[in-house]
Parts: C-alpha cells; structure tokens; sequence
C-alpha cells in the first residue's frame, strides 16, 4: 500500500461531516420538538394549551427520534448516493409520521363532553414537517430527473392518501376545511382562472412593449420607469386606487356593468394583477432578446436574413429561456397576489384567510394559504421543467 | 469582378473612409490589410451591403449593389464572420442550411448539399448533428466557411475569419482556404490585420490607413516597392526583405551554364527555399535543373542577395 492509499484510508475512516445541511435540519428538527406539538382549545377563541410530542405517546417518541438520529447521522455519510437516499428516506419517513402522529393523537384528545374542543397544530409540528420537506429536497438534489419526479410524485401520492384517509379528520384544520368544502373547489377555482386570466393578459399586452423596447430605442426608458413606478405601489393601495375609476366606468358605460365590470370584483383583481405581472414579464423578455449575441445577429443578417427571419428564427429562439423565466416568476408572484383580491371581493383562496383572520381563526387562514403555497410550489416546478426542456432542446 | 467607385462614407459628420475606388478581379483572393480603424471592414460589408456608402457606387459584375434588394443581394454572397457567428440554437447540419433554405430549396437537395460542402470544408459527418458550442474553435470555423459556400455563391466575403484561433489551427484553416480558392476558384475577399495572412493568402492585397488605400497589388510588388514609409512598416520593416524572396522564383536569377556542383535545385523552387539550401549545406552555388530534371544552370548566393534588395 502507498503512502497516499494509506493517507485516503485514514481520511475516509475518520468520521468527517459531509452535509451540513443535514446537520443543520436534525440540529433545528431537535431543537424545535420541544414546541407544542398539538395545541388544545376547549373552543375556538380561547388559548390552547400544549401537548408536546415526547408526551404522545412511546412508540411515536421512538419513531420520531429514530429518524432525526437517522438525518443527524446522514450528515455524515461519505457515499452520496448512501448519504442521499439516508436524507430522502428519513425526510419522507418525517413526512408520513409527522401526519399520521398528528391525527392519532388529535383523535385521542377529543372528548365528547367538550365537542367545540378544537386540536391546533403546534410549532413542532410545522418544524419537523419543514424538516422533512427540506430532507427530501436535499436528499433529491443529485438524483437524476426521472428519479426525482418519480419519488415526488410517490411521496406527494403518500401524503394526500393520508389526508384523505380520514386519519386527520379530528384536527381543526381538517374541521376548519370540511366546513368550507362546500365553497373550496369554486374559489379554488376562481383562484387559479384569475391567476391564468392575469398571466394571459399580462403576456399580450406585454408584446407590444417589449417589441418597443427592444427595437425602439426612444420608448425604452420610459416603459420602465413607467412599470417601475407601478411596482412600487403597494398592493392594496393599488386595488383601492382602482376602484374609483372603475365604478365610475361602471356607472355611466352600461356595456361595462353588463359583463362585470365594477369598482369591486374580478375586474380590479384582474387589472391589478396584469399591472404587477408586466414589469418582470417585459424585464426578463428585454434581457433575453438584447442577449442575442452581436455576432450571431451579424451573421444573421449578412445570411440575407430580413427583419422578420432574424426575430423568428434567431432573437425568438434563442430568448425563449428567458420568456419562459419570466412566465414563471409572473405566475408564481400572481398566485400570491391573488390572495390580496379577495378584498375587493374577487374571491379566490384569500376568502378564507381574510375571513380567518376576521375570524381570530387561525386554521381557517391555513385553508387558504397552505393551498395558495401548494399552488405557488407546483407551478414553480412545471415551469422548471419547461424551462430545463427549452435549454437542452434548442 | 468588384468595383468600387469613389466610394465615401461618413459618421458623425466625419469622413472615415474614401474616397475610395478599387476593382477586384473575378477570380481574385483578395486581402484588405491594415490597423483596426483603417476602413478595412467597413468596406468589406459594403459589398453586401451591410452597410451603405453615403457617395460613390459599388458594382458586381458591373450591376450596382444598391439596385437589388438587400436580403436578394447576400443570399449570393458567402459571409463569414470571426469566431464562426453560428446560430447557436441550431445543429451543424442546419446552420450549413440556412442560406439554401432561405431560398427554399427543395430538402432532397439541401441534405445532398450539406454532405458535399461538409466534405469541401473538412467537416467530419459526426459533427453534423453537434451544436455549436460542442466543437473547437477551429471546427467552428469550418463550419463557418462551409455556411458561407452552402448556396455556391461566387463570392465569399470574411471577416477577419482566423482572428480568434490559435496559431496552429490557423496556418491549418489557412492553408485550406487557399486550395478552396484554388480548387473552386471564386471570388475571395478576406478582411485581416495580420501582414503575414495577407501575404500567405492574398493573390491581391490592398493595404488600408485611415480610411484610404495605401497600396495594392500583387504580395511581391508591395514587398518589394513599399510606396510609403506606412507601408514598408507594415510590411515588416527590413524583414520584408526575406519575406520577398518566398515571392520569388528561381528561374528568376538563373545562370546559364552547367557549373557542376554536388547540390541542387529546381527551377520552379522560390529562392527562399534556395538560400535555405545554401545555408544548410555551406555552398554558394547550387546547380539548378528542370522539372524533368535537367541541368540547367547554376544560382549564386550572390544574385539571392541582389534580388532581395529590388
């Protein structure tokens, strides 16, 4: 054996980190348990009192320690593959207890002399939920696409076949979502059609600007000023601002009160939405166009390519990277927005969470915004997909 | 045949270049030489009108560039840029392509031409189905070159086409282009700063100052008559002396009579390749024969000497 064989065997025998990240999520995923896990209220409105995970009950304990040992210890494996199928497998095994011990112990907690009792998720909950997640993210990371997709897709498939099960039934948040489902697939709905409404309009009107910003190079400067200064406007100033035009629109122009358009309602949602989503749409398709190389264009032309060819067959193509980006952020950033809409009376998901917060009920709000989040996440991930396509297909 | 005709063109107010007249003949490899700022390409894409003279008229085959439409005008003329300028979006196959599809060729014809021009240019078929970025410097250009001959233009024009690639590859890529010229004999009009390309490639050259030709003509007139002193500089000075003499033949400076002498040469050689003779084996004369290898004569390092200095 040489001398550098024998200088990697003492190197790889050694116990040495390799993840920090993992170390981090099994450090905070500890610490964290602590929290109240389940938090009881004898009814809505009044304060919970905690139940912390390590009074559950043994065997959760012993599954829950289990796997944050297995996390802690994943940080360091020197193998990736080992290290990342360890992170995966404790990640998604933190997924599918976290639900599973949540609803069991919900459900032993209720007591038929106190039904407004309610059984709030806690702090620990949330942590080593987000723990999970993350472990599964990091667990991911190197494997190859179709693994990815595959694994997501199956532990996704895991997690909604537990909430529907009914093992989470005694939760207040299953509570708070069976009372809304008569109204959660419309404003779900509604959410995603002002969304895809938005980014629709948005992307049309954003045609001409862009064309003029690229190619005219007088309107430049002004159409960014002009779509700056609307991004700084906040969004609820901005819905109210809109109202006043708008019923004025819709109190003297009776074509406009016919099909909808009002003061308050989808219309100023929808204005507003489109306002928001021009400036990243038009910013990231400017960049993509103006980045077509010099030379390529040169060689574009003295080809004998005219105007038209050059932007379909040349500029288009090779900006379509950067449109598809910006689709994504406008996407993304509208799913949030929308929320805000339901002030104005768009409605959509932020029905239940202002009225939640109206409310002083906590869980309601979650029925809005962990779809919303659902929402947001899963439209991030189709556009990377198109995205990773677009690049590797030219 | 290229003519250019009093040809001017101003920025900003300020004459940069002419006024300007010139004619390439048909067939020629022309070289425009001189420092960046000389004019050189600008007046190289005024040929295909990327750019437009503001006076004087440029004619191909005695038709005015200006009477055709600009698009018309260069789908006929090969183009070739520094660093290739491929389409980076598109394969090997499709940027050789483009101008035949341009003219909506028909595809049976458009893949048999990919396959000849890509043996013209030394393309491996392998490459065919790459994107750019996944060839070298040096295949890049090739490619280049085989995009510019795709339609069978007459004229090539190339922009400082070996300027990004390193020296191997462009005595390489150099020496192909001068059997392409040979070979298929068009019209080439090559854009470079580099003295030393000019002379290896051009049959003629034109050397370019601020924006006006200092001189042209054949490589050996300018090396052995430099009109100005701009021109001997750039020619390189007392080191033109030695770059004439690779211009020169043998035959040029051959004395009758059979000296008989134990090293020959042969009457086509250059008289480079005489004093590189001499040098190596310590003569001063050299017998000299014919291509069928008769003795014709004798060279004398002295009349090498004597025609370096004309």
């Amino acid at each position: 054996m040489s001398t550098a064989d024998l200088a990697a065997t003492r190197r790889t025998s050694r116990l040495a980190l390799h993840d920090r990240v993992a170390l981090v999520l099994a450090l905070v995923a500890a610490a964290g348990s602590f929290g109240a896990f389940l938090s009881i209220a004898p009814n809505r409105l009044a304060d919970g009192r905690p139940l912390t995970l390590w009074n559950v009950g043994l065997s959760q304990t012993a599954i829950v320690l289990a796997l944050l040992v297995l996390v802690f210890m994943a940080a360091f494996i020197g193998d990736r593959t080992w290290r990342s199928g360890a992170l995966f497998a404790s990640g998604a095994g933190l997924l599918i207890s976290m639900l599973l011990i949540a609803g069991t112990a919900a459900a032993a907690q209720l007591d038929p002399q106190e039904p407004a009792r309610r059984i709030a998720l806690g702090s620990a909950f949330w942590i080593l939920f987000s723990v999970g997640v993350l472990a599964c993210f990091q667990g991911l990371q190197h494997a190859a696409r179709i693994w990815k997709a595959l694994l997501s897709l199956a532990l996704a498939a895991a997690l909604i076949a537990i909430a529907a099960s009914g093992e989470l039934n005694s939760l207040s948040l299953a509570r708070e979502f069976h009372a809304q489902r008569a109204t959660f697939p419309t404003e779900l709905l509604r959410h995603i059609g002002l969304v895809a409404a938005a980014v629709v309009v948005a992307s049309f009107c954003a045609i001409p600007l862009v064309l003029a910003a690229v190619y005219r190079s007088g309107a430049r400067s002004a159409i960014f000023t002009t779509l700056n200064l609307l991004q700084t406007i906040p969004s609820i100033a901005l819905f109210g601002l809109l109202i006043a035009p708008l019923s004025f629109v819709a109190a003297h122009v009776s074509l406009a009160r016919e099909i909808g358009i009002g003061g308050i309602g989808a219309a100023p949602a929808l204005i507003a939405l489109v306002l928001y989503g021009l400036l990243p749409l038009v910013r990231s398709a400017d960049a993509g166009l103006r980045n077509v190389p010099a030379n390529v264009q040169e060689a574009a032309r003295g080809m004998g390519m005219n105007a038209q060819e050059i932007f379909w067959k040349v500029d288009l193509p090779l900006a379509l990277p950067a449109l598809v980006s910006g689709l994504r952020v406008v996407t993304v950033q509208s799913i949030g927005l929308a929320i805000v809409a339901a002030l104005i009376g768009a409605g959509g998901l932020g029905t239940f969470v202002f009225q939640g917060i109206g409310e002083y009920a906590l869980d309601l709000v979650l029925v809005g915004a962990l779809p919303t989040i659902l929402l947001a996440v899963a439209a991030d991930a189709l556009f990377q997909i198109v995205i990773a396509n677009v690049r590797s297909r030219p | 045949m290229i003519e250019f005709d009093a040809v001017e063109k101003f920025y900003a107010g300020q004459r940069v270049l002419g006024p300007l007249s010139l004619s390439i003949p048909q067939g020629a490899l022309c070289v425009l030489v001189g420092p960046s700022g000389c004019g050189k390409s600008t007046t190289l894409k005024m040929i295909n009108a990327l750019i437009t003279p503001d006076a004087g008229s440029i004619r191909i085959n005695a038709q005015p560039v200006a009477s055709h439409p600009a698009e018309e005008l260069r789908r006929g003329i090969g183009y070739v840029i520094q660093s290739g300028g491929l389409f980076p979006h598109w394969r090997v196959r499709d940027n050789i392509a483009t101008v035949p599809r341009l003219l909506h060729w028909e595809k049976a014809r458009v893949a048999a031409r990919i396959n000849e021009v890509a043996e013209i240019a030394a393309i491996h078929r392998a490459l065919l189905d790459r994107f750019p970025h996944q060839l070298s410097g040096g295949q890049q250009q090739r490619v280049g070159v085989a995009r510019a001959l795709a339609a069978d233009p007459d004229i090539i024009l190339m922009d400082e086409p070996f300027g990004a690639l390193d020296p191997v590859t462009r005595a390489a890529l150099q020496k192909e282009l001068a059997r392409l010229h040979h070979n298929t004999g068009k019209t080439i009009v090559l854009v470079t700063h580099d003295m030393d390309e000019a002379l290896a490639l051009g049959t003629t050259i034109v050397v370019m100052r601020k924006g006006e030709i200092a001189q042209s003509g054949t490589p050996a007139e300018i090396l052995a008559a430099p009109r100005s002193d701009f021109v001997r500089d750039f020619v390189g000075g007392a080191d033109a002396a030695m770059k004439l003499l690779e211009f020169r033949k043998v035959r040029e400076v051959l004395r009758g009579g059979a000296e008989s002498c134990d090293h020959s040469i042969r009457t086509h050689d250059t008289l480079r390749s005489a004093l590189t003779e001499m040098m190596t084996t310590g003569r001063s004369i050299l017998t000299v024969q014919n291509e069928s290898g008769a003795i014709v004569g004798s060279i004398h390092v002295e009349d090498i000497v004597g025609a370096s200095k004309r």
